[in-house]
């Protein structure tokens, strides 16, 4: 025994003394194929042992050889690979001598039908493992339905033969693992001809080592193959969903949930709310996961060319039920399904809300006219209850690289009803203060509407780069009716005959059938120039009836409101661009010629048989256009552009009718107004500091207009009426606004303390002819703001902002009447996890309003205030108590200046009430404190 | 044997590739931006998945880049000219990888965080562990490794040519037995990859990256040093560290 311990030992300490005076060995060998032919050209590795790194490497030369010298002696893997054989690999033990040969290694080839099949036909990745060779079945396309077996009969290598046994490379394949496991007992049949072909990830063939093998290491020679079929991974699938229920002091509650389930290839959703506190059912965050995918689609706009009119995008939730003022109740719920593969791209949404308001309103208005000025106070209750049905789908389909066909179809049903009293008190100042009249006006209507659009839109690429042809077509068909009735009483305080009443019922149809086309081509001239020619057609015919009815004369007919007309605008456009684009710098100018026709039918009825003609007209104009941007390379851009956009006047503008519903406010038509034109200079610039997380920008936008639409104003105090006024549109020249951008964002302490700074100007100039001289409204608004967020460790963050809105209006008829609005306000915030799971998030604003000219100053000091627990093992349960405006000081104040009048408003809304609320996540709440959003 | 031999030879024209070849090696490079966001363990794991949710379909786009080479030198940059649709055009990064094989040195010119930096040191090349696969790209038949970068948490496979025994490649990676013709980051997060091989008779001379403008020059290590102190500064953002550099 002591013996064999001592020779041990002196094997040992021999090894270990000899490979320590071998420090650096030379590692060779001779590389030979099956048929003893000499391999050239093999890359030859030494890999690290514990991890096969990448040591050392080489090729062997034309004789086979290969040779590492002076290597570490430290022991390696050699792996031999080649384009036509199986790699190899072998361990090199440290070395007792200076060189270790290997002498000649033999390497296997690779089936060739692997090699050209597998590789080069299929692209497919081979994957080897040992004497183990399997590829990706995915690539080889089988109809859907098809078994393995149909899947197996395309492999290479692989036989089936009429009674569905298998062989591979003419060796019997005796056994088949499904995912290593064996499947419905042994018999290979029962799983190529049950399984389906789709499942089927990879597949894998290798030598079967028999029983008798296995458990005594000698080969029987039987030669059987194996083969394993790799199951797909699950089909990436899932769910999620969030639902919560709050209720609350003064009868408030709320309520929503959405669930959405996904696969690899389609996206459901369901969403569906409730509440009496005027918020929205569907923030912007949950509208997108709610539309998925398709959430960004659907912005598609068959108008090509430079012309930015008629895109309206359609939105799916019709009015969410926000509202600053009164009260409102509002209920919702869509679904949307979203279906992707390959390369077809569907989607098809459903939504239904309602919402219901109620408020009532204050305001003051002070009206000036040429030399004087009168008063109005006006009290508003308000009720209306709204709903729609929308859907909405879409489906595009590349047929390959260069064609793609969308098809887009949005429609809605909804309806309005809503009624207002409204008692207004016009007021006279000079001499002295006295009331005027005060007149009543109830109006209930009744509007149901219908639309339907359509759209289809078709780009080819040519081969030539750059090269392509775009078409489009577009079917707008909306329809409405009305049925409303006004109550309008007037008292006249100055006089005894005191009242007059009009009491109208209204039934009006409208319809509009709006059929676009365009085309669009381009053509490169060279890598940096192309070409981009247009044309737009878009023909436009509206009809509106107007039945009056006179409640208090027995329902006789108001001759002067009844009335039928029918409206086509048709618009013919040609324009082309040349185009610069290399190297971030792109510009483009070009121009288009357009014929704008305006024409008309009109009569009493509908059914009327004499139609008159309204004199048709024709405006010709040539649109110039410029666009530019340019990307710096310090991630500064900027860009600046000119548009000129001719709008052609609203129908209901052009009919030559007087409205007077209101014996105090007539509107008139005019058939004579002229489209009105807008010159459009916009330009900006955007800067962003990746190092310093510093960001700022400008942007500025210049309009100068011709022939402004506006509604000029004749007001004349009439003896036992009041003052009345008829407003009527008619083109006036100039009219003309800048307003310039900017913001910027600067971290003080990186991470910590950042600054945010934002602020616009604003001036405008409208012209507007009052009682026959002209006014010019001149408005400067300036708004600036400044704020600071603070980050304290991830668990504590502050906001502070101010801000200050200064609005300077000068009047040109009557200079004393010159006013300032201003504002100023200034707010906290926090959000403090101040324990485990608990949060506790709240802000406090101050807001002042005040004018001069009104008469009026109000403060509002607003808290909100709220405390939540996450609960549940995975945070699933979120337990909040709310409190709102805790002062209860909230209300609705507006306050307003333009063309010649100045008012505010003032309307009770939602004030301090305390909510408790309970919601569920199925993946859990976020536990972090969200104090950092940048996109 | 003599028979594949034959085959290979015809079927496989560089089969015999020398080590001394000049040519220029066109890649396409496909980004994923959710796969990228999806890799930033920092972002709130509801963030990631909603953008996955809304945006995974819409992901991808593809940009072009060449690898200029000869048997001293290689050069890889983005192709000035991106776009597939004539009519806008994207400022091509400053973005130059040159490497003298000779004297194993890179010089490297890049734009980071708004600043022009010139990364002057020795070749550095990742510790690949070699792995078995093999599968053809643009005309060669490759094999694959992996390694890690463990500053940008990045995992990344290669494939190398087997029958082109030149230690080149894309971006910043080399030292295979091979040229590289496809790195695939994170899973596809970024792929690049080999679409056009064009070989040159003669020795072309491969450009060392000019500048006009000042650099900042910087050797590895302060490379490393500036890329974790973004990163730290973007994992308090909680921003996506992937906009300022390349990933």
């Amino acid at each position: 025994m002591r013996s064999l311990f001592l020779f041990t030992f002196l094997i040992i300490f021999n090894t270990l003394l000899f490979s320590q005076s071998v420090k650096n060995i030379s590692v060779k060998g001779h590389v030979i194929d099956t048929l003893n032919e000499t391999v050239p050209a093999a890359t030859v590795m030494l890999l690290n042992c514990s991890d096969s790194t990448l040591v050392n490497y080489t090729t062997t030369n034309s004789n086979g050889d290969f040779i590492f010298k002076s290597v570490k002696n430290t022991g390696y893997i050699l792996k031999i690979s080649h384009i036509s054989f199986m790699p190899i690999q072998k361990n090199i033990p440290v070395s007792a001598s200076d060189i270790y040969n290997f002498g000649t290694i033999r390497m296997e080839p690779i089936a060739e039908v692997l090699m050209e099949v597998v590789i080069k036909s299929a692209q497919a990745p081979l994957f080897i493992h040992g004497d183990t060779v399997e590829y990706d079945a995915r690539l080889f396309k089988v109809p859907p339905g098809s078994t393995v077996e149909d899947l197996l009969k395309r492999l290479p290598g692989i036989v089936v033969d009429d009674d569905g046994g298998i062989s591979s490379n003419g060796k019997n394949v005796g056994r088949i693992y499904v995912d290593g496991k064996t499947f419905f007992g042994d018999d290979p049949k029962s799983v190529t001809k049950n399984l389906d072909a789709e499942s089927i990830a990879r597949v894998q063939v290798y030598d079967e080592k028999s029983e008798q093998e296995r458990l005594t290491g000698i080969k029987d020679g039987s030669d059987d193959k194996a083969m394993n079929l790799e199951l797909k991974e699950e089909y990436k699938k899932g769910y999620f969903g969030k639902a919560s229920l709050a209720g609350g002091t003064e009868q408030r509650w709320a309520g929503r949930g959405s669930f959405n389930r996904f696969n690899e290839t389609s996206q459901l959703s369901f969403i569906a709310y409730g509440n009496n506190i005027n918020a929205t059912g569907v923030n912007w965050e949950d509208y997108q996961e709610f539309k998925g995918s398709s959430a960004y689609s659907g912005y598609d706009n068959g108008d090509f060319g430079f012309s930015r009119r008629h895109y309206k995008h359609f939105s799916l939730i019709n009015n969410s039920g926000y509202s600053d003022k009164g009260f409102t109740e509002n209920y919702g719920g869509g679904v949307n399904y979203n279906y992707f593969k390959d390369k077809i791209k569907f989607n098809l949404s459903y939504f239904y809300n309602q919402s219901n308001l109620h408020y009532d309103l204050f305001s003051k208005r002070q009206t000036f006219l040429t030399d004087s000025s009168y008063f109005r106070y006006d009290t508003t209750d308000y009720n209306s209850f709204n709903d729609a049905h929308s859907i909405s789908s879409r489906l595009e389909i590349e047929f390959d690289s260069t064609n793609t066909l969308i098809f887009r179809i949005n429609s809605r049903i909804s309806g309005n009803v809503n009624s207002s009293y409204q008692t207004q008190l016009f007021q006279t100042s000079e001499p002295f203060f006295s009331d005027i009249n005060l007149n009543a006006y109830l109006d209930s209507t009744d509007l149901f509407t219908y639309s339907v659009n359509a759209l289809s839109l078709y780009n080819h690429k040519f081969k030539k780069k750059g090269r392509s042809f775009s078409i489009s077509g577009s079917v707008d068909i909306h329809e409405n009716k009305t049925g409303q009735i006004t109550d309008n009483l007037n008292e006249y305080y100055l006089m005894l005959t005191p009242t007059e009443r009009i009491n109208y019922l209204y039934d009006n149809t409208g319809s509009q059938g709006l059929y676009k086309s365009s085309l669009m081509y381009v053509e490169p001239l060279n890598k940096r120039f192309s070409v981009m020619s247009f044309y737009n057609f878009s023909k436009d015919e509206t009809k509106s009836g107007k039945i009056v009815q006179d409640i208090e004369n027995s329902n006789v007919l108001v001759n002067s409101m009844t009335n039928f007309y029918i409206h086509d605008v048709l618009y013919n456009r040609l324009g082309t661009s040349l185009n610069y684009a290399w190297q971030g710098l792109n510009i483009a100018f070009g121009g288009a010629y357009q014929i704008l026709d305006l024409s008309g039918r009109y009569a009493f009825l509908e059914s009327s048989e004499n139609y008159l003609d309204l004199v048709p007209r024709s405006f010709k104009n040539f649109l110039p256009y410029f666009r530019t941007d340019w990307q710096l390379p310090n991630n500064m851009r900027l860009n600046l552009s000119y548009t000129y956009n001719v709008d052609e006047p609203e129908m209901s503008q052009l009919q030559p009718i007087t409205d007077n519903s209101n014996p105090l406010y007539n509107i008139e038509g005019n058939l004579n107004l002229v489209p009105e034109i807008f010159h459009s200079i916009s330009g900006g610039m955007h800067y962003w500091n990746q190092a310093s997380f510093s960001s700022f920008g400008i942007n500025a936008n210049a309009s100068f207009n011709e022939n402004t639409i506006t509604y000029n104003q004749n007001t004349e105090f009439v003896e036992g009426v009041g003052y009345v006024t008829t407003s009527k549109p008619e083109n006036v020249q100039g009219g003309q606004s800048v307003y310039v951008y900017g913001w910027g964002s600067v971290p003080i302490i990186k991470t910590i303390l950042t600054l945010k700074l934002w602020g616009n100007v604003r001036f405008s100039e409208n012209p507007v002819f009052i009682n026959g001289i002209e006014n010019l409204t001149n408005s400067q608004y300036y708004l600036a703001n400044i704020g600071l967020n603070l980050t304290i460790g991830p668990k504590l963050s502050f906001s502070i902002d101010a801000d200050i809105h200064d609005n300077k209006v000068r009047y040109s008829i009557q200079t004393d009447q010159n006013q300032r609005i201003f504002r100023y306000g200034s707010s906290g915030g926090i959000k403090w996890q101040f324990f485990k799971r608990t949060y506790l998030e709240g802000n406090l604003a101050f807001e002042d309003y005040s004018s001069d000219r009104l008469d009026y100053n109000n403060d509002l000091l607003l808290c909100n205030m709220s405390i939540r627990q996450i609960l549940g093992k995975k945070n699933q349960f979120e337990l909040r108590l709310a409190g709102f405006d805790l002062f209860n000081q909230n209300i609705f104040l507006d306050q307003e200046a333009y063309k010649n009048y100045t008012s505010y408003s003032v309307s009770p809304t939602l004030a301090r009430y305390f909510m408790l609320s309970v919601a569920y996540n199925l993946k859990g709440f976020e536990t972090k404190v969200k104090n950092k959003r940048h996109w | 044997m003599q028979r594949l031999l034959i085959y290979i030879l015809l079927f496989f024209p560089y089969s015999t590739f020398a080590q001394d070849l000049s040519g220029e090696i066109h890649y396409t490079v496909k980004h994923d931006w959710i796969k990228k966001i999806s890799h930033v363990d920092y972002m709130s794991k509801s963030r990631r998945e909603h953008f996955e949710y809304v945006w995974g379909n819409d992901s991808e786009y593809i940009a072009k880049s060449i690898l200029r080479f000869s048997p001293i030198a290689s050069r890889y940059e983005d192709v000035q000219d991106q776009s597939e649709h004539v009519g806008h055009s994207w400022r091509a990064s400053e973005y130059i990888i040159f490497r003298d094989l000779e004297n194993k040195m890179s010089y490297d010119l890049m734009r980071m965080f708004n600043k022009l930096y010139l990364l002057e040191d020795t070749i550095q090349n990742p510790q690949w562990k070699m792995l078995n696969d093999m599968k053809e790209i643009a005309g060669h038949i490759c094999m694959n490794a992996i390694c890690k970068d463990t500053i940008k948490d990045n995992n990344i496979m290669a494939w190398f040519a087997l029958d082109w025994p030149q230690s080149i490649g894309p971006d910043e990676f080399g030292g295979l037995p091979g040229v590289i013709l496809e790195i695939n980051i994170n899973d596809g997060a970024m792929v690049i990859s080999a679409e056009e091989i064009v070989l040159s008779e003669k020795m072309e001379e491969i450009q060392k990256p000019s500048h006009k403008k000042r650099v900042k020059r910087i050797t590895n290590s302060e490379y490393d040093k500036l890329l974790l102190k973004y990163i730290e500064e973007c994992k308090a953002e909680e921003r996506p560290y992937f906009w300022g550099f390349r990933y």
